[in-house]
């Protein structure tokens, strides 16, 4: 790769970079306390790219002999890194899929792959009582952990409003003990990240009562808690009586 | 062939004839050209990998793993453009041992100090062997920072609430495991696998000159080859369904060793494989902590990363050895500790 070329390698890696971290694209990859870091970096690579691209042209723009040397120079590093430089292009992948293409979060595929993980919570003094607002807003995590890990019951009685997106259950994932009547065909689902989409981890409830929606349909839900799904166990997916639902657009997290 | 009429007819046009055979294409016209191409069929490329969910979470966990890699490796680049270039060798001469043998462990306790994940100790320690550092204390220090440092132990510790051991186990493993490996390449590493990183082409007018070329070299060539690993990892993460663990966690042999694997192929930064090891609820204590010690020192975008910057043969000795090593250290301290 010649120094023209890296240097506006570097000046594209970083403006994609910058965009991403500017526009709220990057909460689609990685987690919001990585926005200062990819700010910072961003603006590194286009400094380096902008002062090797002023190197090469004030190298070619001068007079014969400082050319020449920079000519030399320029070609000494080609012929002695011909083959280890190469692999540099392959830098234009995250570079045209961040700028042109921005792969959408993961949704309801990764989801339905995932177990779904309640984590025992830290301590064992117990739970704080729930709030007093009606309904009680909760992310789906703190839902599923007050439903699998506090004492049985304790959500009984309160309405939550929940915010995730539709999972399908596959047919054979199905509980066959629902109550009589009760129908329910898919998870209100949230991934959450520890660093990366790589190592994303799904919250899943299923939603009993409403009808089937299309796989990533963004939701509000409010509803009842209901006994069913399992309890002390971190792969539990425990219920959710659903009484309304609206649709909603994707939040600007897309993660939990 | 298009030349030759040209300097026939003009001779005023000479003169750039030879700067325009320099220019080959291939360069920067090949870049517009994938440029464009991709800009005119953006919507097709995206409307494809949307009828393909699995390419399309494969396309979104390849960005996430480089995006989030990239400030590390920044990190890494500038630190070792620093040491290249304003840190005298014969400072490294001064801080280290005389010893070899004695350098080995306290170039793993340096390691404590670097607070990135293992992209960034990739260029580092290139950098080091650069300036004169003996190898077996430049690859005690490429395996040992990312998995000692505190951002790691803190995040260990609290992603297993209630067993401070994993991350003491940690801790102790990685130290462990990589001064073995130090002091197993100075007794049987041979200089001719290893590719020191040749850098006196990157050498320039002044210091911030030198820098500068460090920097934007070690940036390219090593983001190249976590695109690689990127991709592989991408690839196996959505290959393998989680499900197929289940049944292989039962059995606690087979359980430490396809945790010592899925830490090679899923390529996890160490600030947040505990979290990952933390889910594997299925699998019993000792093999996450196998999860954890092997992941950092062993996985597809390091391999990559160590292959570019140290040759195809150090690569293929060093990473098989790595992976026993640091696989039976934690199996030990796991076996004492957990």
């Amino acid at each position: 790769m010649r120094r023209d070329v890296q240097a506006v390698m570097l000046i594209f890696l970083g403006t994609a970079l910058v965009r991403i971290a500017l526009t709220d694209l990057y909460l689609r990859y990685v987690k919001a306390s990585m926005q200062p870091f990819l700010l910072l970096t961003g603006a590194l690579l286009l400094i380096l790219g902008v002062w090797a691209l002023i190197d090469v042209i004030r190298g070619r723009g001068h007079d014969h002999d400082e050319a020449d040397e920079a000519d030399e120079g320029a070609e000494a590093h080609d012929g002695h890194n011909h083959g280890q430089m190469r692999i540099a292009w392959l830098l234009m992948l995250p570079v045209l899929s961040i700028l042109l293409i921005a792969p959408p979060a993961l949704g309801a595929y990764s989801a339905e792959r995932e177990n779904s993980t309640v984590i025992a919570p830290a301590s064992d003094l117990g739970f704080d009582p729930l709030p007093a607002q009606d309904p009680i807003t909760f992310t789906l995590n703190e839902y599923a952990t007050r439903a699998v890990w506090d004492n049985p019951g304790s959500l009984e009685g309160r309405t939550f409003e929940l915010v995730g997106f539709v999972t399908p259950v596959p047919e054979a994932k199905l509980p066959t003990d629902l109550p009589a009547g009760a129908q329910a065909s898919w998870w209100l689902t949230r991934l959450s990240l520890a660093c990366c989409a790589a190592d994303a981890n799904a919250t899943k409830i299923l939603a009993v009562g409403p009808k089937s929606l299309p796989a990533n349909t963004w939701v509000r839900a409010t509803g009842r808690w209901m006994p069913g799904g399992g309890t002390e166990s971190a792969t539990a997916i425990p219920w959710l009586r659903v009484e309304s639902l609206t649709q909603i657009p994707q939040p600007k997290d897309p993660y939990e | 062939m298009d030349t030759e009429p040209v300097t026939a007819t003009d001779e005023a046009q000479v003169q750039p004839v030879p700067q325009k055979e320099r220019w080959r294409p291939g360069g920067l016209e090949l870049f517009v050209a994938l440029l464009v191409l991709v800009a005119l069929f953006s919507t097709q490329i995206a409307n494809f990998a949307s009828s393909y969910p699995g390419l399309q979470a494969g396309t979104t966990i390849f960005v996430s793993i480089v995006v989030q890699a990239l400030p590390f490796l920044a990190l890494g680049v500038m630190l070792s453009g620093i040491i290249t270039a304003f840190v005298p060798a014969s400072f490294w001469q001064r801080a280290l041992p005389k010893n070899q043998a004695l350098a080995v462990p306290v170039a793993c306790a340096s390691g404590v100090v670097l607070p990135g994940c293992e992209c960034a100790s990739v260029p580092v320690s290139g950098g080091l062997m650069a300036r004169g550092v003996a190898p077996s204390a430049a690859l005690t220090f490429l395996l040992a920072a990312p998995a000692i440092n505190p951002v790691v132990l803190v995040s260990t510790y609290v992603a297993f609430p209630g067993q401070p051991e994993m991350a003491v186990g940690r801790f102790i493993a990685s130290f462990i495991a990589a001064v073995v490996m130090g002091w197993l390449w100075l007794k049987f590493g041979k200089g001719e696998w290893l590719r020191i990183p040749d850098r006196s082409h990157l050498v320039g007018d002044n210091k911030w000159h030198t820098f500068r070329l460090t920097a934007a070299h070690d940036f390219l060539h090593a983001g190249g080859f976590l695109v690689v690993g990127g991709i592989a990892a991408a690839i196996l993460n959505v290959a393998v369904p989680p499900s197929v663990l289940d049944t292989l966690a039962s059995n606690p042999l087979v359980a430490v060793l396809v945790m010592a694997v899925l830490a090679v192929v899923l390529c996890i930064c160490s600030e947040a494989d505990a979290f990952v090891a933390a889910s594997l609820t299925q699998f019993p204590l000792t093999s996450r902590l196998v999860f954890l010690v092997v992941g950092p020192m062993v996985d597809l975008k390091l391999i990559a990363l160590q292959g570019g910057t140290f040759g195809r043969r150090f690569v293929t000795r060093f990473a098989p050895a790595t992976f026993i090593v640091a696989t039976l250290t934690a199996c030990i301290v796991g076996w004492f500790l957990l």
